[in-house]
């Protein structure tokens, strides 16, 4: 089975940073990126991924900045086990749901029927309980 | 006589630049991607044919001027193949301008896997290393045969094949050859790192790149050790001037070879970032070095201050160089 991997699409108009730690992100909450995971370092990831530096370690600092990650000078980027934050905030909660909202709408609007937009989702969040 | 070798060269570099359309994969034309039949079109057969005919001019012109007027006045074996040099690479940038135009965008597109394993170097890489253990034992030999070399012999050859510059047996004179290779050796051995860990994993040429600047260090070694040898063991002038390039002619085959597999995404790097499709300028890419567009191997990103550190420093070694060279 392959590893666990991220991509990025340089013409996409979400900055690369953001798809960086949204990737990255969506390793660690699946849970194929475990604690103790050590991560390639910021130049292996800037060079492979034909990024600047500043962008990789920006996307380190923000998984960090959210508990998932350990920045320490010279040891490259671990994975750490995360406390669970404390319930997301209604305002947060509304902000998702708009995000949701947007993406479902991109969804339909390139023509996925709405039973397959409720199969992914359903699959997505049965994939985050098991 | 005295023609024959510049006009062989003049000969050599004018096919080289004749058959360079040939030499990049089938999806890039004169520095730009295109569909992998483009060649096929009118649009794809005119730019190459106009290509080569502006090649095709200067080089028979030369090599015609190089036979009636190459011996009376030297500098034509420079000239002729500079003007066909000149006229290609232009040709080359005006025939990017056109193809723009039927561009395809590369696949934008990049992945990696999140292991944080490390990479070996390839073994042949310490094979860089070798050509300095070859010129410390030439010094080694001439300094065993101190007193068999003449007290004044020749170290730098014209064009023509006469000697241009001669040296004395000191110090300086016997080791300087040695010290010049040394030192430009070093900095291929450096070149060759900097290409293993300034290009992606993911590129197909990096090995056969890095094989190829080690091929150089062994050419340019044994070329200089044969200078440096050459009063005491009296080699003919052919053998020093051409005995280490059957090593550097296997490696461009065999790059010339790679640089043509197709590879999938076609070409990851913007077309905005190909300056003429020859300078690659991108100071949001990492990479030290992606694949070339307008021939073979590899070449370095403008974009990154290292570059210009890297290309800078070979001149001013040379230029040590030729301040210690007598």
């Amino acid at each position: 089975m392959a590893g666990p991997r991220i991509r990025i699409d340089l013409n996409s108009p979400v900055p690369a940073t953001r798809q960086i730690a949204d990737g990255l992100r969506v390793e660690l909450v699946e849970g194929r990126l475990k604690p103790g995971s050590h991560l390639p370092s910021v130049r292996r990831v800037a060079m492979e991924l034909g990024v600047h530096f500043n962008t990789v370690a920006e996307a380190y600092r923000m998984l960090a900045a959210e508990g998932w990650l350990d920045l320490r000078h010279g040891r490259g980027a671990t994975v750490v086990e995360r406390t669970q934050p404390a319930n997301a905030s209604r305002n947060e909660v509304a902000d998702y749901r708009q995000r949701l909202r947007e993406l479902i709408s991109q969804m339909r609007a390139r023509g996925v029927p709405p039973a397959k937009i409720a199969a992914e989702l359903r699959a997505l969040a049965e994939g985050l309980n098991s | 006589m005295i023609v024959m070798i510049p006009l062989v060269a003049h000969v050599l570099m004018s096919l080289i630049m004749l058959a360079l359309p040939n030499m990049v994969r089938r999806e890039i034309l004169f520095g730009v991607v295109v569909g992998a039949d483009f060649r096929l079109s009118p649009e794809g057969r005119r730019a190459i044919r106009e290509f080569r005919l502006a090649i095709l001019v200067p080089a028979v012109a030369g090599a015609m001027a190089i036979v009636l007027l190459g011996s009376r006045f030297i500098p034509l074996f420079l000239l002729a193949p500079g003007i066909m040099m000149l006229a290609g690479f232009t040709t080359f940038v005006l025939q990017n301008r056109k193809l723009r135009a039927f561009a395809v965008q590369p696949q934008p597109l990049r992945e990696l896997e999140l292991s944080a394993s490390s990479e070996r170097l390839p073994w042949f890489v310490w094979l860089g290393l070798v050509p300095l253990l070859l010129l410390v034992t030439a010094a080694l030999y001439l300094h065993a045969h101190w007193d068999s070399i003449p007290s004044r012999y020749p170290v730098h050859w014209g064009l023509d094949g006469n000697p241009n510059r001669w040296a004395d047996r000191s110090f300086r004179g016997v080791y300087a050859p040695l010290f010049f290779g040394a030192e430009l050796i070093i900095w291929f051995f450096g070149f060759a790192l900097a290409i293993w860990y300034g290009s992606r994993r993911s590129e197909p040429l990096r090995r056969p790149m890095v094989g190829y600047v080690v091929a150089a260090e062994w050419t340019l070694a044994l070329t200089l050790a044969g200078v440096a040898l050459g009063p005491v063991v009296h080699l003919p002038f052919a053998v020093v001037a051409v005995g280490g390039v059957p090593i550097i002619v296997v490696s461009i085959i065999y790059l010339i070879k790679k640089s043509n597999d197709p590879r999938t995404p076609v070409d990851p790097p913007p077309n905005e970032c190909w300056k003429g499709g020859m300078i690659y300028y991108n100071p949001n890419d990492a990479a030290l070095f992606v694949a070339r567009r307008d021939g073979i191997g590899l070449t370095s990103n403008m974009g990154n201050p290292w570059s210009w550190v890297m290309l800078a420093s070979l001149p001013v070694l040379i230029g040590i160089g030729y301040l210690v060279l007598p």
